[in-house]
């Protein structure tokens, strides 16, 4: 992800949450996240506050849904793309889209 | 940040002749506050809870409408709120109270409002004859009201359970909507993130991700 690219021309940053505890989080490898922030949220409180629960459990557990989102520098969520699987994350060109769309406000 | 012992909130407005306009909504930003710790002395701030603990904040305007059953109740229930909630209640009297005679023993800090500000904030008045809980979630936004005709009558537990199940959302929040804020940890195990440190200087882009199994 162009992380710098965003920061630079949309004055935006951008992270990773995993819903795990940070000993798990602190191993965690991937490529295409390697520069970016990953947060460890091992009580899924995240996807808890921004409703993103699957409407079934498994072992009584919450099942929650991957996502991407956008926050505005008020505190708004401006965008909100939710995924079926960790790799369901919208391509780059819609991500830019959006952030030029915020951008040009 | 301080570790936070059970603090209790009751707010009981009475409403007077005077006309009275309700002013704070659901949905609103809920007004800062600082009130003190009436044994310990100690200063808490709404802000302290924000990202971390949903609040309960209830307030006491004059000493005869401290409701001790209420109280009891809300010792009751403290650690399931916080483990099912992540909710605290904070409780607050006049500060012409004697309020170590209110501590029940319990180890449930009682706070005083010396100027009655935070009174004031929340609506309240000496004239009020109405008794008012709030719930104030993490991102600092009233998402309850509890207040009845009577003084005496403050919401029950499934009440205020009932309103605190929702904090949980089941749907996704609608674009559009004030973004719940967060704190936490980086895999540095060091760095915090607070979503609201950004707030006026950046956007945010969060890709959130499931459990790796």
């Amino acid at each position: 992800m162009d992380e710098e690219l965003f920061d630079e021309k949309y004055d935006t940053v951008v992270v990773v949450i995993k819903p795990e505890p940070i000993q798990t989080v602190s191993t965690f490898k991937d490529p295409e996240t390697m520069d970016i922030p990953v947060l460890a949220d091992p009580g899924s409180s995240v996807h808890e506050a921004y409703g993103l629960i699957k409407p079934y459990h498994f072992h009584r557990q919450n099942m929650y849904l991957p996502a991407t989102m956008l926050i505005d520098k008020e505190g708004t969520l401006r965008w909100l793309h939710i995924g079926k699987k960790n790799s369901d994350r919208p391509n780059r060109e819609l991500i830019v889209q959006h952030l030029a769309e915020l951008t040009a406000e | 940040m301080r570790s936070h012992r059970l603090c209790f909130f009751s707010v009981f407005f009475f409403l007077g002749i005077t006309a009275f306009s309700w002013a704070l909504e659901v949905g609103e930003v809920a007004p800062e506050f600082v009130v003190t710790g009436a044994t310990d002395g100690e200063q808490i701030k709404l802000a302290d809870f924000h990202g971390k603990s949903n609040v309960i904040l209830t307030t006491f305007l004059q000493t005869q409408q401290i409701d001790t059953t209420f109280i009891s109740q809300l010792q009751g229930k403290t650690e399931a709120f916080k483990t099912k909630y992540d909710a605290v209640f904070v409780v607050v009297v006049p500060a012409s109270v004697n309020v170590a005679e209110k501590q029940f023993n319990s180890g449930i800090e009682l706070y005083s409002d010396p100027d009655s500000s935070v009174a004031a904030a929340y609506g309240g008045s000496k004239e009020m004859h109405q008794a008012a809980t709030f719930i104030i979630d993490k991102s600092g936004h009233i998402r309850g009201k509890f207040y009845s005709e009577t003084a005496t009558a403050p919401p029950t537990m499934a009440q205020l359970e009932s309103e605190l199940v929702k904090l949980k959302r089941d749907t996704p929040l609608p674009t559009g909507s004030p973004a719940p804020d967060f704190s936490l940890t980086e895999a540095d195990g060091k760095t915090t993130f607070t979503l609201s440190d950004y707030q006026g200087k950046k956007n945010v882009l969060v890709t959130l991700l499931l459990q790796t199994y």
